[in-house]
This record gives structure tokens, C-alpha cells and sequence, in this order.
């Protein structure tokens, strides 16, 4: 786990220092890619497999994956609209982005409610249970890194 | 956002005295967190007297409804702790499937306040909020990951 927080101290640090002016949905998309290859890195070392687990895990993470990266998408999306209207956003705004992002939070939960069961009926439980922690934790700092990227609302002046 | 900082040095400092004692240092690191975590929103949300009157109250009862899902949360992790050495597929599934509900009582919680708070106060306020109150549980998320070991496979599994 200590490389993913190297990565992730890295992108901290970087972010820190970013401007507010413009959203750089390119750069926003290679920290995803980035990311993502890193995840995949982290399950890799952690999550030793057999070759017959391999076989049923493997795809099975390639679609978890896919479908976690759309959430990941909306929430891109929800984000570059709020940096676009944060110096003048008015409650319209505001109310839509954050239904948004509840609709975002609850796609997620679903995902991994379905990918869960699918990976309990195949995999024994305690390799299902080490995959999640591991995803959990991956997120939590994924989530960490985007939320200190993104400035707080404005206080009305 | 200095404050946070400062929350989080304290958090690394807690979660070193765990090493000692991890009774106590769960009683200490509730109790303080749920204090801090006060602390931070009411520094960095200014809130005008009338908004101060409507908001605290909920967000009082809010804290209260988290702080029950997080004291269900220690229960299953103290039982995943006592069962650690010897986690069999039946245990780990279940403490699996508990630990997912949990994760959607927590969200549905947040999406019964979030309902609460828009229904009375300005959406530019409650969205700084929630980012606030996320960015703060995130942080106590991976505090205490650190302190929770993988899962250990076994050859069976």
C-alpha cells in the first residue's frame, strides 16, 4: 500500500498548487488513468490468486472496473460544472450539482453491491473480503485527493 | 483549512497510542473526533444567527444517527479482529455483507439530512457543508484503515 501513497502524496502536493480559474479536464484525466493503472498495480500485489481464481476474478474486475470508471465520468462531469460556475453560482446550480452528486454516491454503492454478490457466488469469501478492503481503501484516497483539489463553495459575500 | 491540518496531526498522534491500547484509544478517538469534527464545521461554515438556529439542531441529531452506525461499525470490526487468525468463508462473508449495509445506511443517513438541510437552508450552504463533513469522515476512514490488518489468505482460500 505505501506506493499508492506515494502516488497519491504526489498528486496531493501537485494539486495544491493549482489554480481555480480554469478546470483542465485533461490533466483531471490523466490523474484518472493514472489512477486507475495504480489500483490495478495495488490489487496485483496484494491479492495473491490461484490460476483458477485468476480466471474467474480477472474479467470480472476488467467490468468492475469499466463500470466504476462511467461513476467516475458523472462525477468528472458534476465537477467540471461546478469549477465553471463556482464564482457565481447560484442555487439552481448549486441544488442541481449536489442531487447530482448523491445520484453519484448511491451509483457507486450499486456497483459494488452487484459486483460483490457476483464475486461472492464464484471466489471464497475471505478473498471477495481482502479485494474490498483493499478497493475501499484505494477510493477513500482517491475521493481524499479530489476533494482537497476542489475548492470549498464560496461564503456569500 | 489550517484547522484540518491540525485534525489530522492529531489523528496520527491518536492512532500512535493505539498501538498501546486499542480500547481506549477507540473511546478516545469517538469522543474527540465527534468534538473536532464540530469544531471544524462550525470554524469554516459561517453561518448567519437565523441559519446558526435551524442548523445546529439537525446537525446535532445528524452526528447522533452517524455516530450509531459508526459504534455497528466497531462491532464488526472488533469481531473481525477477534476472529482474525482463524476467519473461515461463512465469518468473512457476513462480516462482508454487514460491513456493505453499513456503508448504505451511512449514505442513506446522509441523503435523509441532505433532504433536511436544502429543505431549509440555502443549497450554496449545505453543498459546503457536505464537502466539509466528507473530507472530515474521509479522513477517519483512512485513520482507521491503517489500524485494521488485510485479510489473511490462506491456502484454502
Amino acid at each position: 500500500m505505501k506506493k499508492l501513497f506515494v502516488f497519491f502524496l504526489l498528486i496531493f502536493t501537485s494539486i495544491g498548487f493549482s489554480q481555480i480559474e480554469s478546470f483542465d479536464s485533461e490533466y483531471f484525466d490523466e490523474v484518472k488513468q493514472d489512477a486507475w493503472g495504480t489500483y490495478l498495480e495495488i490489487i496485483d500485489d496484494n491479492l495473491v490468486l490461484t490460476e483458477e481464481q485468476a480466471e474467474i476474478f480477472l474479467p470480472m474486475l476488467d467490468q468492475y472496473i469499466a463500470d466504476q470508471n462511467k461513476v467516475a465520468d458523472m462525477r468528472l462531469k458534476n465537477t467540471e460544472e461546478y469549477m465553471m460556475n463556482y464564482y457565481d453560482l447560484d442555487d439552481a446550480t448549486a441544488e442541481d450539482l449536489l442531487n447530482k452528486a448523491v445520484e453519484i454516491d448511491q451509483e457507486r454503492m450499486n456497483i459494488k453491491r452487484e459486483f460483490m454478490a457476483k464475486m461472492l457466488e464464484k471466489l471464497p469469501a475471505p478473498l471477495v473480503g481482502k479485494f474490498f478492503q483493499l478497493d475501499a481503501r484505494i477510493f477513500a484516497l482517491i475521493d481524499l485527493v479530489r476533494m482537497s483539489s476542489i475548492p470549498l463553495v464560496r461564503e456569500e459575500d | 483549512m489550517k484547522s484540518l491540518i491540525i485534525f489530522i496531526t492529531f489523528l496520527i498522534c491518536v492512532t500512535s497510542f493505539a498501538q498501546d491500547d486499542r480500547s481506549e484509544w477507540i473511546d478516545l478517538l469517538k469522543s474527540n473526533v465527534q468534538k473536532e469534527s464540530k469544531n471544524l464545521i462550525k470554524q469554516n461554515l459561517e453561518l448567519t444567527s437565523e441559519q446558526a438556529k435551524v442548523f445546529w439542531p439537525i446537525y446535532d441529531e445528524y452526528d447522533q444517527a452517524l455516530a450509531e452506525i459508526t459504534n455497528e461499525r466497531l462491532q464488526n470490526i472488533s469481531e473481525y479482529m477477534v476472529n482474525y487468525n482463524d476467519l473461515d468463508s461463512a465469518k468473512a462473508e457476513s462480516l462482508l455483507r454487514k460491513a456493505l449495509d453499513l456503508d448504505q445506511k451511512k449514505l442513506d443517513v446522509q441523503n435523509k439530512y441532505y433532504e433536511k438541510f436544502i429543505a431549509i437552508l440555502p443549497p450554496t450552504v449545505v453543498g459546503r457543508f457536505f464537502q466539509l463533513d466528507q473530507y472530515i469522515e474521509l479522513l477517519i476512514h483512512l485513520q482507521r484503515s491503517e489500524n485494521i490488518p488485510l485479510i489473511q489468505l490462506k491456502s484454502t482460500n
